[in-house]
């Protein structure tokens, strides 16, 4: 008989927020109020504040699916899904639209 | 009109913080309601495009604060949010292609079922339990629902990820916020890419949420949430009644 915990899937365990930088999320925020404010002056700037909020999450998982590479392989690969699936989004979007 | 879109996008955010409900809820009708004012008539597609970065900046600001607190379940969500995508991109679609009416229509719908959880308190599980099967399907569905209709995962994906995954509800509401950038990323995408989203409109919504949630987690503490869910429960209702109105009885709408 044994201790050890059933093992359910989505169970989260300790290195699961691991692999996510944890200044990356409050840089992004502030950088986007920053960018953002900005807009209210330079309308002409509203593209590039959008695009850095739409950027963060992205960089995000990209980091995550380098970093997590060698040390949690199942995060990294779980990242690495996401930004596939976003890249294809990225491509075909044309189509879509 | 800045100034005011500016408005819409900080009463999302502190609304958001304080009862977990704010995003597209709020930002699709008030920008149709609102905008035609300042002489800026806006579609509802073209709301639910602005709403899309709105989601986004929710879930910047919330994924910024449920890291600090060690809520996120990164891998789960990574895994979880290629569904979400996928049916983020469906809705989009569906969102660019199907009549104005069934989409204000489907957003009413979506208000009421908004209210009528805010009144009667949502269901909710604290133990960790086995996912179920219909966990991919569900977070599709969810997904699907925020690219037709531009909101976040508090009203369907919380749930989904807390009764059919078998997330604690804390867990569950800090990953779901943590997904619904991803998801929101793709959705912008497609609308971006239709022409549809108004990039000086959405970038004021974006601030306004992004500085509404910071305050608004400052005036939780401030403000009885009980007094303010059945003040927004209601309000809720007359924009669901007001939009079906629109749609419906208004003649020339489209």
């Amino acid at each position: 008989m044994t201790d050890k915990p059933k093992n359910i899937p989505f169970t989260q365990q300790a290195s699961e927020t691991a692999g996510l930088p944890s200044w990356l999320f409050p840089a992004g925020f502030w950088v986007a109020v920053a960018s953002l404010a900005l807009t209210l002056l330079f309308p002409r700037l509203a593209l590039w504040a959008v695009g850095w909020v739409m950027l963060v999450p992205v960089l995000a998982a990209l980091w995550v699916a380098v970093a997590a590479l060698k040390t949690d392989r199942r995060l990294s690969v779980a990242a690495l899904i996401a930004l596939i699936g976003l890249a294809i989004v990225f491509f075909v979007k044309g189509l879509l639209a | 009109m800045i100034l005011a879109v500016l408005a819409i996008g900080l009463l999302a955010g502190v609304l958001g913080a304080i009862l977990g409900l704010g995003g597209g809820v709020v930002v699709v009708p008030a920008l149709e309601f609102v905008l035609p004012y300042f002489g800026h008539p806006i579609t509802i597609t073209q709301a639910v495009a602005v709403s899309q970065i709105g989601v986004l900046a929710v879930g910047l600001a919330g994924t910024a604060g449920y890291l600090r607190q060690g809520l996120i379940r990164a891998r789960t969500g990574y895994l979880l949010s290629p569904y979400t995508i996928l049916g983020g991109v469906v809705g989009s679609w569906l969102g660019l292609r199907l009549p104005a009416k069934v989409v204000a229509t489907v957003f009413a719908v979506l208000l009421l079922y908004s209210a009528y959880n805010l009144l009667r308190g949502l269901k909710r599980v604290e133990v960790e339990r086995e996912p179920s099967r219909l966990v991919p399907p569900a977070m599709t569905f969810s997904g699907i629902m925020s690219g037709l209709l531009g909101i976040g995962g508090g009203t369907v994906q919380v749930p989904v990820m807390n009764l059919l995954g078998g997330i604690p509800i804390r867990q569950a509401i800090a990953t779901s916020t943590f997904i619904m950038g991803l998801t929101a990323v793709a959705n912008a995408l497609v609308y971006s890419a239709s022409g549809q989203l108004d990039y000086v409109v959405a970038a004021a919504v974006a601030l306004g949420v992004l500085v509404g949630a910071r305050g608004g987690t400052v005036l939780a503490a401030r403000i009885s949430a009980q007094n303010l869910k059945l003040f927004f429960s209601l309000l809720l209702i007359f924009t669901a009644l007001q939009l079906l109105y629109k749609y419906w009885v208004t003649s020339g709408a489209i």
